[in-house]
């Protein structure tokens, strides 16, 4: 924007302001609960308002700064942007309340020389341009108090400061609008007053005010949305492994989750990629190794008396590993073995049961149906193995 | 789409989909007994978007897809199995899981075992507090190639819970504003960040503290710029005959001028712990409405009076004859927690007390039976 451009916009700013009625601009102006929802100004932030609909071309509004200042936003010069509308703000005399204007100015000036400072500490060139500088100045805000929230106004219980008691009676809380709300130079909007409620800032300097302090929010958004943006990804990829891991995977009885929540290593947003199996009992599948023609499958209790699953990829979405199983069932004597854990729900072992000669392999239910459906397709394959082993 | 959004967490038993339905069915019943909404008490939702927030989805799921809960209760005797065989360190045996799922089967199933899950069992408590963490953020921070910034703004979101729900959201809402992703500043909290307000309804989170302690939480209300509040407005509530308040009652050191504590004693429902019987309260429900909304639609005059009537409403039932030898029965059942009670205790005397509440219920629908009403 020219310097034609800026001096016209504020000018056009200051004749909003002047060309409202008188009346409105009287201090004290009492109004019923009724009329103070009509005039959205002394609405709490993020309840919609201001909105595009009113102040599409306002030169204050959110979207207008946005698009005024792109190229410094872009470019990672924030401190100049908010420097700008501080010294926009300053350059617009009001017609009145000059107290208040003098605490937001300040307040304003306060949060411009804390966000430069934060930059300079953290940059050479002044301007923010990787996460690291960024985080850095987020940290350094942090400590100076200052950030986003710090021109918005606060909607507080009307009582005076101490410590929270615990309550019982019958009388209605009473809430107020604040700007610096616990500070000494708080600015109170309105304040109860016989008849209604008296207005303390009058509706269009609580505009201007709403729309300064709303700017400055869009300009911090835009300084941290990067940050943001990895945060809410970290925490999306996070949910998605805790239910790869937890109902998606190796199903655990709840003394396997116990034992794993004790031993397994991991953080809340960095959830475990390994599991160990104990004292885990399934229902399976039990088939003679001699030729497929001659296969019998009977049902057996399975207790993988302890095992190993590590979880991979990009989401922990799939699992490996195994377990030492005993195997019962009717009509032979227990076994042991080896059980492999390779997909969901396909589980494949060998298992001795010491009478018989030879060992038996161990399905799972969903692995055996699957065989059921396309084992014929496997069919030649086995038998051209068992001839290479017994060729051996 | 409305601005403002109401976060709504539900708290332990099951909620299947769609079981936000009974709260705005609640939420439009309490709206409508005020001039704002009178004529139309859904257009609440042109100006509020509730947004559910569940995990029973983890613990009970669809019979299509069961949650831990659901799978553990199919393969029944392995809980118990592990209850009468194991102790844990921090409070003492399971053993008396055994008698409760025996003597009640639903009630533990229906409310004691996920608030088992969540207190003992870390896998499961941390995966419930990402995915909480996660429906909120979802909100606030969309996915997507063009970050929306007004829609970042976290002073749209009012946040109200429920029983397990309480304890839940602290635990969700304290990671969300402290951790620091990918190693940088955390940017999900003041100041940057702040919400609008948290409600905590029926409010369990010291009894059910584990890992992130209560004192020096984020999860409260103060002014802009506090880096250790994390909204403006902070309110907690309990019934003085709620018996899952009683032990370890919520505390809280804060500034008066954001947070409040409150003892409710009304009686709208027989179900005192219940999600609505909290918001039937006058105290809970106009406070809540209008932070939601963003503005007081609900008058002082209209607020005063509306107490008015939840008072005396309340004392005509203590005045029932049917009612007050049971009541006194509850009390007495209720002076045997103290603060310190164990976990099993607290279970016992919910559950007596549930029955007897039962006990009232049906006695008063039987007279009223008997009277033609």
């Amino acid at each position: 924007m020219s310097y034609r451009e800026l001096v016209t916009a504020l000018v056009a700013s200051l004749l909003l302001v002047l060309a409202q009625p008188a009346r409105a601009l009287q201090e004290g102006r009492i109004v019923s609960e009724q009329e103070l929802r009509q005039l959205p100004q002394y609405s709490e932030p993020g309840s919609g308002w201001p909105a595009a609909d009113t102040f599409a071309n306002d030169v204050r509004y959110r979207a207008q700064v946005l698009a005024r200042y792109r190229e410094l936003l872009d470019s990672g010069r924030h401190v100049a942007v908010l420097q700008a509308l501080a010294d926009e703000f300053r350059a617009l005399p009001w017609p009145s309340h000059a107290e208040v204007k003098r605490t937001f100015q300040a307040h304003m000036d306060g949060v411009v020389a804390a966000f430069r400072a934060a930059v300079e500490a953290s940059t050479h060139s002044g301007a923010l341009t990787t996460d690291e500088q960024r985080s850095a100045v987020v940290d350094e805000l942090r400590t100076r108090r200052l950030g986003a929230e710090s021109l918005l106004p606060q909607k507080r219980k009307d009582v005076p400061a101490g410590p929270v008691v615990e309550e019982d009676d019958d009388a209605p809380e009473r809430t107020v609008l604040v700007f610096f709300a616990g500070a000494p130079d708080e600015i109170r909007c309105y304040e109860p007053a016989p008849g209604g409620i008296r207005l303390l800032v009058p509706p269009e300097i609580q505009t201007d005010l709403r729309l300064r302090g709303d700017a400055f929010q869009a300009v911090f958004q835009h300084a941290i949305a990067t940050l943001q943006d990895l945060g809410a990804e970290s925490i999306r990829a996070a949910d998605r492994a805790w239910q790869n891991y937890l109902f998606h995977g190796y199903s655990q009885y709840p003394w396997e989750a116990l034992f794993n929540g004790w031993v397994v290593s991991y953080d809340v947003f960095d959830p475990p990629d390994e599991q160990w199996i104990f004292l885990h009992p399934t229902l399976g599948v039990e088939a003679s190794t001699v030729s497929l023609d001659e296969i019998t499958a009977d049902e057996v209790f399975n207790v993988e008396l302890l095992g190993y699953l590590h979880y991979y990829g990009t989401d922990n979405e799939r699992y490996l590993g195994a377990s030492l199983a005993a195997t019962l069932r009717s009509d032979i004597g227990p076994g042991i073995g080896l059980v492999t854990h390779w997909t969901k729900g396909f589980s494949l072992g060998i298992t001795w049961h010491g009478e018989q000669e030879d060992p038996f392999v161990y399905l799972s239910f969903d692995l055996f149906r699957f065989l059921q459906t396309e084992g014929p397709a496997f069919r030649e394959s086995y038998d051209r193995v068992r001839r290479l082993v017994g060729a051996l | 789409m409305a601005s403002n959004l109401l976060f709504v967490v539900h708290g332990m038993g099951s909620y299947p989909a769609g079981w936000e339905g009974e709260i705005r069915t609640k939420l439009e019943s309490v709206a409508q007994r005020y001039a704002a909404f009178r004529a139309d008490p859904a257009s609440l939702w042109q100006r509020v978007e509730l947004v559910p927030v569940g995990y029973d989805d983890l613990l009970r799921g669809t019979p299509e897809k069961p949650g831990l809960l659901e799978r553990w209760k199919q393969e029944a005797g392995g809980l118990l199995a592990f209850a009468g065989a194991n102790k844990l360190p921090s409070v003492g045996s399971l053993d008396w899981l055994e008698p409760l799922a025996t003597q009640d089967q639903e009630f533990f199933w229906e409310r004691v075992a996920d608030v088992v899950a969540y207190r003992f069992f870390g896998l499961i408590r941390d995966a419930i507090r990402v995915h909480v963490a996660r429906q909120i953020l979802d909100e606030l921070v969309p996915e997507g190639a063009t970050p929306d910034l007004a829609a970042r703004s976290f002073e749209r979101g009012t946040i109200l819970a429920h029983s397990l729900g309480t304890a839940v959201t602290h635990d969700a809402l304290s990671l969300l504003g402290t951790t620091r992703f990918e190693g940088h500043a955390n940017v999900f909290s003041p100041p940057m960040c702040r919400f609008r307000a948290v409600f905590q309804l029926a409010n369990v989170s010291r009894v059910l503290a584990n890992d992130i302690p209560l004192d020096g939480s984020i999860v409260h209300g103060g002014p802009v710029g506090d880096a250790g509040s994390d909204c403006t407005r902070f309110a907690s509530f309990r019934h003085k005959l709620d018996p899952f308040c009683l032990v370890r009652p919520f505390r809280l050191e804060a500034d008066a001028r954001f947070n409040t504590l409150r003892t409710l004693a009304h009686f709208q429902d027989w179900n005192l712990h219940g999600f609505g019987h909290y918001l039937d309260h006058p105290h809970v429900h106009v406070p809540l409405l209008n932070a939601a909304l963003g503005e007081d639609a609900i008058t002082g005059d209209e607020y005063a009076a509306a107490l008015s009537e939840a008072k005396a409403l309340g004392a005509e039932l203590e005045q029932v004859a049917a009612v007050q030898a049971e009541l006194a029965e509850i009390r007495t059942e209720l002076a045997r927690l103290e603060e310190n009670s164990s976990l099993a205790m607290l279970f016992e005397v919910a559950r007596n007390v549930h029955r007897k509440l039962g006990s009232i219920r049906e006695r008063v629908e039987q007279a009223r039976k008997d009277l033609g009403l």
